[in-house]
């Protein structure tokens, strides 16, 4: 900064570089605060207007003005709401905001139109909270059938010490509340896939030797038992499933306990991430890029993106997580992709370390139109895996096996904390089929795992014009392997 | 504005008369409402006399403490506030001022609206020296530090050049006619050239004499850019359009005597500021502009995570304040209220019931918006009244002998439907007990100075038809009834509804329904 020639800054950087990086395809945008207004984000949503709005852990709600434009230094924050209990949910209804704070799931009206929440009605308050900071209440925004997802972390690590902590809860415009999925334990985020099923982040703990989006399947067991005992007050989704045996693996316990769904996607901790937090599902029609209707999970410890594709293999969900965007300034938690193709990503590293060094952050993420070179998508098959690009694969490179290396393993399914990687594997990469478009690659791996996450790192593959993967790393989770490919 | 009962309280330790006129001036304010003294800090030279003139602009009384520091850490003169806080009783006639050895000088207990002069005698010692008000309650929120500070030369001679235009970063000056230029008579960097606030750029050049061959760190903060040069060399750039919150320093070595100093300086839009200062060994950070920036001075021995400093929340504006959270005595789902005449309340919002009333200062956030937020957090001001025990104030009562219902987790058969707020943001509650709703409003009034706080409860009852046998707990444990009223710990509650009636320990409140309709209302007093 004392430079007397800051001249030399200019002449490099220009179009994409030899060897590009995320930021030339989605830039991280922080936008103006210079209020400096401490926005600890915890929850994003917007209007079909064009409003965003950013709720807080501080309990605080900005309302978020001009923020869709290209130039981002427009947006404004004003303050809508303060005062409420650590919010980490937002959603818009009706000329209404609904605020998923700890206590409550809350709408909010501006009813004096003076720019500032005047009425706050409580729709649910439908669980308990002990005071135990790790009580903390995830919202999601409403789903296909009008209704809001709650997702309830339990009491602390390792007990649920009142009412429904650990389950999923859903919320209806007018209050009534269920008890729909059991089993959570450290939710850090909620959302919907493209088909509008509710998906949530659940992190390493006890019964989670990993991060994972799980699938709230209604009626369905999420993994971890410590909330099971408040069947004893609803009958709403069936009978109490039978524990878990300890230090199993989920393979084994999903042929005891009915119920159990697996994750459907393991983030395997410390590779993609150590902390997952928000979900958001490309519904923008292209405008945010090439990955329609796959989902983004946030990670506030590693201040990173990861991408997630799905698809359902014997009624269960299952998919690939790839890297996608590091780097922001903070520990992401609020998430929300608006319409039009701008992700908001807001956090903060209070209480857990991120890699960000800041301490909060609320950044919007755009698609800059170029088309990064990416594995679009990896979809099981009977005898391997078929993978998809963004862009033309260099026939050579890609169709040779040895472009390719595959490790395949699972974690312990245990009530101990996290769990060790076991049950590794290496399997062998038989062949690599290249179809005429050069858009696909068939990979013929020997032997697939059920169960296990199978990571496959592609160093050897180039597109048509010689770039080498943005990404070269893949975890498809395995619970199922499909019959026909 | 009524007459204060407590009348300006001449300081005991006062070391000087009042003086002449000619003496500096320090002014420090109690904005309205915010608990706080206006300036974080003030800065004044080793051995010198200033005027200081202490304004109370707030509804409470406060005072002006400045304090010996400690050896080792910066109290913020904590422990001098809190040998107030044990004056108990006394207190009030001593204006709040304990016999401490650590009590440099201070003023009277200053009354709402009442200002106060004193002249203070700067301590020899360069330092850190803390201030506080020790009216209880107060001091978390309202402290701040005497600077101590040798300081360097000022400019000897300077002049600007003002140049009207548009930029988004700094022309070349040179190459533009100015509209206007001369000497800047205080010899100060300032802004407001000729009345400009948008659209300008101005050139000061000045002289600055080194007292000896050594380091000097400049400092320079902008909204929008600035550069800086010494003898012809550009050595802080901080151009373009920013605002003024982060300090750029650049350290160099200059010769003893005068050196030329040229600050370039745009302005396009919005706020406009400048600072620039400048230290050495020898002396500290010195300003050379009339405008000083809020980082100035930073001083080591001020630790943002220190226990002694918090994130005091206070209403602002003549609106109160909500701070949802977990409070001491109070369930879970805590509802804080604070009003701007320093009347406070938590509403628990598990038991449909007020669990405690305070005076003061509002609440410290610094535990629950550190770390992961762990535990419940007491009140920052004092005289907290718990009029009954934590559990439900509605209960339907069938029998005369029916007992009150024991306290659960949630108060049984009652829904919290949230709030209103008004005009003032002060909240209306909302809740349901089956077919009965039931809105509860607190009118605070009173003031500290006049020491007659008091809050109003009133809830209104509304039902498809008259419901029967409802009561309003409103006090229990040791309650007497004296004349018009009921005296309970801390307290004295009137009634402007149904008089209540004491069942067992309980002092309940009938609901009388007149039609669909039914009113309770009762009056909290803190004890004079």
């Amino acid at each position: 900064m004392h430079s007397a020639v800051p001249l030399l800054l200019l002449t490099t950087g220009t179009a994409l570089a030899a060897t590009p990086v995320e930021s030339d395809y989605y830039p991280i945008q922080s936008l103006p605060n210079p209020r400096n207004l401490v926005l600890e984000t915890g929850a994003i949503t917007s209007t079909p207007d064009g409003r965003v709005f950013a709720a807080t852990r501080r309990g605080d709600v900005f309302l978020i003005r001009d923020a869709l434009g290209p130039d981002i230094s427009t947006a404004r924050l004003t303050p809508y709401a303060s005062g409420l209990h650590e919010c980490l949910g937002l959603a818009w209804k009706e000329d209404a905001l609904y605020v998923t704070q700890r206590p409550e799931v809350t709408r909010l009206t501006d009813e004096n139109k003076d720019g500032r929440a005047d009425l706050f009605e409580t729709i649910s308050d439908a669980w308990g909270i002990n005071g135990d900071y790790h009580e903390y209440a995830f919202g999601s925004s409403f789903d296909k059938e009008g209704k809001l997802w709650v997702a309830l972390c339990l009491t602390g690590s390792f007990t649920s010490d009142i009412d429904y902590r650990g389950w999923g809860l859903t919320v209806s415009p007018d209050g009534i509340t269920t008890p729909t999925v059991c089993g959570l334990r450290s939710p850090g985020g909620i959302g919907f896939n493209a088909q509008g099923d509710a998906f949530y982040t659940d992190n390493q703990g006890p019964w989670n030797g990993s991060s994972s989006l799980k699938w709230m399947k209604p009626g369905s067991f999420a993994g971890n038992p410590m909330g099971n005992k408040w069947f004893s007050i609803t009958t709403g989704i069936g009978d109490r499933p039978p524990e878990p045996h300890d230090n199993s693996r989920m393979v084994t316990e999903r042929k005891r306990i009915p119920t159990l769904i697996p994750p459907a996607v393991m983030l395997p901790h410390g590779r993609v991430g150590q902390s997952s937090s928000g979900i958001v599902c490309d519904t923008s029609g292209g405008k945010f890029g090439p990955f329609q209707n796959q989902l983004f999970v946030g990670d506030q410890c590693y201040s990173n993106i990861a991408r997630v594709s799905l698809e359902m293999v014997n009624e269960v969900y299952q998919g690939v997580a790839i890297p996608f965007v590091s780097g922001f300034g903070s520990g992401p938690i609020g998430m929300h992709l608006t319409p039009d193709g701008k992700m908001f990503v807001g956090g903060s590293d209070r209480g857990w370390g991120s890699r960000g060094g800041k301490p909060w952050n609320l950044d919007r993420l755009v698609w800059t139109g170029q088309t990064p070179f990416e594995i679009l998508d990896m979809k099981a098959a009977p005898d391997g895996f078929t993978l998809s690009f963004t862009t033309p694969v260099h026939p050579e490179t890609a169709g040779n096996p040895a472009s390719y290396t595959m490790e395949a393993w699972t974690w312990a399914y245990r009530s101990d904390y996290g769990g060790p990687e076991v049950d590794q594997i290496i399997p062998k990469i038989a062949a690599a089929e290249v179809s005429p478009d050069g858009l696909r690659v068939k990979l013929t791996i020997s032997p697939l795992t059920k169960g296990h996450v199978h990571y496959l790192k592609s160093p050897g593959v180039r597109s048509t014009t010689g770039l080498p993967l943005l990404h070269q790393d893949a975890y498809y989770t395995l619970n199922e392997i499909p019959l026909k490919g | 504005m009524s007459l204060p009962r407590f009348s300006l309280f001449w300081p005991l330790l006062l070391p000087l008369p009042l003086l002449a006129d000619d003496l500096p001036v320090i002014t420090l304010r109690t904005p309205p409402a915010q608990m706080k003294y206006d300036r974080s800090f003030i800065t004044a030279s080793p051995g010198s006399q200033v005027k200081l003139v202490f304004e109370n602009m707030d509804e409470m009384p406060h005072n002006f403490v400045l304090c010996q520091p400690l050896p080792d850490k910066n109290d913020k003169g904590m422990e001098v506030a809190q040998l107030a806080w044990q004056l108990g009783a006394a207190g009030n006639d001593k204006a709040w001022i304990p016999d401490s050895p650590r009590i440099l000088a201070h003023t009277g207990l200053v009354a709402a609206h009442q200002k106060q002069e004193i002249t203070l005698k700067i301590p020899e010692k360069p330092g850190v020296y803390p201030y506080v008000c020790t009216f209880p309650g107060h001091a978390m929120a309202m402290n701040g530090e005497l600077r101590v500070v040798a300081e360097g030369p000022g400019f000897s001679e300077l002049n600007y050049q003002l140049y009207p235009g548009e930029w988004t970063s700094l022309p070349d000056f040179t190459a533009l006619t100015p509209h206007r230029s001369g000497p800047i008579p205080d010899k100060k960097i300032a802004v407001a050239l000729e009345g400009k606030t948008e659209h300008f750029g101005v050139r000061y050049q000045g002289t600055l004499h080194a007292p000896v061959d050594a380091d000097y760190t400049f400092h320079l903060a902008s909204d929008d850019g600035a550069r800086l040069s010494i003898d012809g060399i550009s050595v802080i750039d901080h151009d373009g359009i920013h605002a003024s919150a982060e300090v750029k320093s650049h350290q160099l070595k200059l010769t003893k005597g005068p050196h030329r100093i040229q600050l370039d300086y745009f302005e396009f839009e919005g706020q406009e500021e400048l600072y620039l200062g400048w230290s050495s060994a020898t002396f500290s950070e010195t300003p050379l502009s009339s405008w000083i920036h809020p980082d100035y001075q930073t001083n080591p021995t001020t630790d943002a995570d220190s226990e002694f400093t918090g994130i005091p929340l206070a209403p602002e504006n003549g609106e109160a304040i909500l701070y949802r959270n977990f409070v001491t005595q109070t369930s879970p789902r805590g509802i804080a209220v604070g009003y701007p005449n320093g009347v406070n309340l938590c509403f628990d919002a598990d038991q449909m019931a007020p669990s405690i009333f305070w005076e003061g200062a509002f609440m410290d956030a610094k535990r629950h918006w550190t770390g992961r937020g762990a535990g419940a957090q007491p009140p920052l001001g004092y005289n907290i009244i718990q009029p009954f025990p934590a559990g439900q104030s509605l209960a339907r009562l069938p029998e005369a002998d029916t007992p009150w219902p024991a306290k659960k987790d949630r108060a049984m058969g009652l829904r919290f439907r949230g709030y209103r707020l008004d005009e003032k943001r002060f909240p209306t509650f909302k809740y349901e007990m089956g077919s009965v709703t039931v809105t509860e409003t607190y009118e605070p009034a009173g003031s500290a100075a006049n020491n007659d706080h008091h809050v109003t409860r009133k809830l209104y009852f509304t039902a498809p038809e008259p419901a029967e046998h409802l009561f309003v707990r409103v006090a229990a444990g040791t309650v007497t009834a004296d004349g018009d009223g009921w005296n309970g710990p801390g307290f004295r509650l009137t009634h402007e509804s149904s008089a209540p009636i004491l069942r067992g320990e309980n002092l309940l409140v009938p609901v009388v329904f007149a039609g669909p309709t039914a009113i309770v209302c009762v009056t909290y007093h803190w004890n004079p």
